[in-house]
């Protein structure tokens, strides 16, 4: 079995929503997996069970010494992933050839381009950061290209944010786990309840979806909103005096308590702005509503309308306020047990094309071709 | 031989020299023993009740300690406490407060709940304590105002408890140990004051020869060598740990002059400085007052409060490109750099108390410069090992053993709380070399659980 090394920008009590199933399960079964995450806490190197390795943050820079004196053998390794971290990239390549690995370079996500966004929808301006990121990006792109593969989330996200990447690219999206799914559980309020899960900012618009719920005629419906931004949630929830009882606001902090919150609903929420930075991949609430069999209401970018049809295993809208009060008026309209039937297909969907077990037999494949 | 010669001598009568004294004392058919102290009393630097901040490293609430490290220190804090316990030692030496690990801000919190489920199996006792539970056990570090009407904005929780042992003065722990040795034993047990090492030798019969600034010599068959950053000088000056250097990191102190805190409060370590990582402290030896600290100041000097040592500093040092490398790597990242400077300026008159209490907000939000008074006397050296090999800042303990019969040890932080742990590990090394019986099962059932 050939051998790969993982290394994470997560830190080590991550709430592993893609790590848990994909390198932790499925890819174990085509080769030996080896997790390695930074603390910003401990002191001291720790490895766990044998497969998981706990490194200081401050050792980032030397990384493949400390596993050494460590007594990590780095040149068992067939793979060694990087995730994220282009500085980390770096320091691996430049060990490639001493330990004879071959180096693999995974883009979960264009942060720094969020955050840009972020700071532009809090009205600062941007131009010199967006400079930089233009010159960083170029630079980036270079080192990514000295790797042996490329992992992106999806394609659009690699042809949006590092479309001269030119060595071969491995899709490595989230997915459905097949060991982990439930039937959706009908609660016995009368109301529909609707959830959304994930980040609040401004650039989220969240506000957007708030106005629509308010604008509702119908009030047989709740909301709610599991986020690690409580205090922006509430400050925003401010403005809308005439929802507040309606909508509740939660912190679930394990995936285990988020999936039991999104158990309780009926209908998950991924409406997002039309923007790259969202629309190039599928957000992983999207997976965490359907794996509990709960229907999504989600904005009709691109990339959702191939995974999912309109009204059969998934309802769309726009972005914008009337379009999206016009649909959970139509979904108000609707039986618990049509919504039912609408998540159990879109449950069925996700375990066709998109679940972690053929991911991982498909990554494990293109790795060992390389 | 002479009239000075002895099976086992110990250089340094701190609380590592003390406890290996007692242990072989108790344990070992060891012949005769004897320990060379440099000041007039035991325990008058980094072991005294106001060098150290009087806690027991247990590895609850040390955030920077991983499972295993906190396995090993939970053994080793436990043969202090048991120590205590056997000579009466609870409540005049040894004392129970409430403590705590705080996490402040999401990520922190986040970093507790999970390290509180992580290590809930080796340490039962542990609660996990939210903001409603901390305004009842510790209010002030809720509250953002003197009235404590206001909670404080950020997230916080702690992990802590009030059933464990968690404060020994160590400088009298130092004196019941060489007392307690000296009592036990029928064999000659000797102590030497006003006695500073200045070389070791090896001679050709495999027997040490210890010379001293008084003009005393002293032979031995082992030797061990517990004297701070002194024992890195002393290995050099033999030719021993040449692949090490020492970073002597003074640690300050401010105390407020009422009852502040009902317990000690840890706060989340920063891995790249956890020995500079600040807490509060109920005070045993200032009763009333609560101690916040310690400061991290690099010092060109081995000892604090004490004349002299600045060019056993340079020695130690032993500065090279590696050492340039180690400052190099170190300064480099912002985090440290600004650590350094920030601590510089909190010895600086005027501007200190300030900046101090800025960075201890984090601990007691509504604290302000009127509450606290820098503490004068107050603080020690922390003698940080420099790994020129590994080209990096030891962080913990440090042994040199050449297996010739000669032991150096460097023990800062926590090297009180191991100091009866250390002492079994050089013990068992003794024991071995010099083919001494030992009472293992005397020994474990007196110190280990």
């Amino acid at each position: 079995m050939k051998k790969l090394l993982y290394i994470t920008d997560q830190d080590e009590y991550v709430d592993h929503s893609f790590i848990a199933p994909l390198f932790e399960v499925y890819l174990k079964k085509y080769m030996h997996v080896d997790i390695l995450y930074f603390t910003d806490f401990k002191s001291d190197f720790t490895c766990k069970d044998g497969h998981h390795f706990v490194v200081p943050s401050r050792y980032k820079n030397v990384l493949l010494k400390e596993l050494k004196h460590n007594h990590i053998d780095i040149s068992s390794y067939d793979f060694v992933m990087v995730r994220n971290n282009i500085a980390l990239m770096k320091h691996v390549l430049k060990h490639r050839d001493t330990y004879g690995y071959k180096a693999l370079f995974r883009f979960s996500f264009p942060k720094r381009k969020v955050h840009i966004k972020c700071e532009e929808a809090e009205g600062k301006n941007q131009f010199l950061k967006r400079c930089m990121h233009y010159m960083k990006t170029k630079e980036e792109t270079k080192i990514i290209n000295q790797c042996d593969a490329f992992l992106p989330t999806s394609e659009r996200m690699k042809k949006a944010y590092r479309p001269n990447v030119n060595i071969p690219t491995i899709i490595c999206s989230p997915a459905i786990n097949p060991a982990n799914l439930h039937a959706h559980q009908q609660h016995e309020g009368e109301e529909i309840r609707f959830v959304y899960v994930g980040t609040l900012d401004k650039v989220r618009e969240f506000d957007t979806i708030l106005d629509a719920f308010s604008s509702l005629e119908n009030k047989q419906w709740k909301l709610y909103i599991s986020t690690r931004d409580v205090a922006f949630a509430y400050a925003l929830l401010e403005k809308y005096p005439s929802i507040q009882e309606k909508v509740k606001v939660y912190n679930a902090k394990t995936k285990d308590a988020l999936l039991a919150l999104i158990a309780k609903t009926d209908i998950g929420i991924a409406l997002l702005p039309d923007l790259p930075i969202y629309n190039t991949s599928t957000p992983v609430k999207v997976f965490d509503y359907y794996a509990s069999g709960v229907p999504c209401l989600m904005t009709d970018s691109g990339h959702t309308n191939i995974l999912f049809t309109d009204c059969t295993d998934a309802w769309f809208c726009d972005f914008t306020q009337e379009d999206i009060r016009q649909k959970i008026a139509y979904l108000l309209t609707l039986s618990k047990e049509e919504i039912m039937q609408v998540g159990a297909k879109g449950q069925a969907r996700l375990l066709d094309v998109k679940n972690y077990e053929t991911l991982a037999k498909h990554i494990a494949d293109q790795l060992t071709a390389l | 031989m002479t009239k000075n010669h002895y099976d086992v001598l110990i250089v340094g009568g701190g609380i590592s020299g003390t406890a290996l004294f007692y242990e072989l004392a108790k344990y070992t058919s060891v012949s005769s023993l004897c320990m060379l102290e440099k000041y007039e009393a035991l325990a008058t630097l980094n072991s005294k009740g106001t060098s150290n901040s009087q806690t027991i490293h247990i590895g609850d609430i040390e955030t920077n300690y991983t499972l295993e490290k906190a396995k090993i220190t939970k053994r080793t804090a436990k043969m202090v406490e048991k120590f205590c316990l056997q000579y009466g030692l609870e409540n005049k030496i040894m004392f129970k407060h409430q403590k705590m690990a705080l996490g402040v801000g999401e990520k922190e919190v986040h970093f507790i709940e999970n390290r509180y489920h992580e290590f809930k199996a080796l340490f039962p006792y542990l609660e996990l304590w939210d903001v409603e539970i901390l305004k009842e056990r510790e209010p002030k570090i809720v509250y953002r105002d003197k009235a404590q009407t206001k909670v404080r904005p950020e997230p916080i929780i702690a992990m802590g408890t009030d059933t464990q042992y968690t404060t020994v003065d160590y400088g009298a722990m130092s004196e019941a140990l060489a007392e307690q040795a000296q009592k036990v034993s029928e064999i000659p047990t000797d102590i030497f004051y006003n006695t500073q090492v200045t070389d070791i030798f090896e001679k050709e019969d495999k027997t040490f020869e210890v010379q001293t600034s008084n003009g005393e010599i002293f032979t031995a068959n082992f030797v061990v060598v517990n004297a701070g950053a002194h024992s890195l000088f002393l290995a050099h000056r033999m030719g021993y740990g040449k692949h090490m250097g020492c970073l002597p990191m003074a640690g300050s102190f401010y105390m407020t002059q009422n009852h502040f805190l009902n317990g000690k409060v840890y706060m989340v370590q920063n891995n790249k400085l956890p020995f500079a990582a600040l807490h509060g402290d109920p005070d045993i030896l200032a009763e009333g007052k609560t101690r916040f600290g310690p400061t991290a100041l690099m010092l060109p000097k081995l000892e604090r409060y004490k004349k002299g040592t600045y060019l056993d500093f340079f020695k130690t040092l032993n500065f090279d490109w590696h050492i340039v490398k180690i400052f190099w790597d170190l300064l480099k990242d912002s985090d440290i750099r600004n650590y350094v400077f920030k601590n510089f300026l909190f010895e600086v008159p005027l501007i200190n108390k300030g900046l101090f209490v800025k960075d201890a907000q984090k601990i007691v939000p509504s604290l302000d410069v009127d509450d606290i008074e820098y503490a004068q006397g107050f603080g020690g050296v922390r003698p940080q090992v420099l790994d020129k090999e590994k080209e990096k800042l030891m962080l913990g303990e440090a042994s040199i053993n050449p297996e010739n019969g000669i032991i150096f040890n460097m023990t800062p932080s926590p090297g009180a709380t191991s100091c009866l742990g250390n002492a079994e590990r050089d013990m068992r090394e003794i024991v071995k070399y010099l083919g001494l019986k030992f009472d293992e099962e005397g020994f474990l059932s007196d110190l280990t659980e």
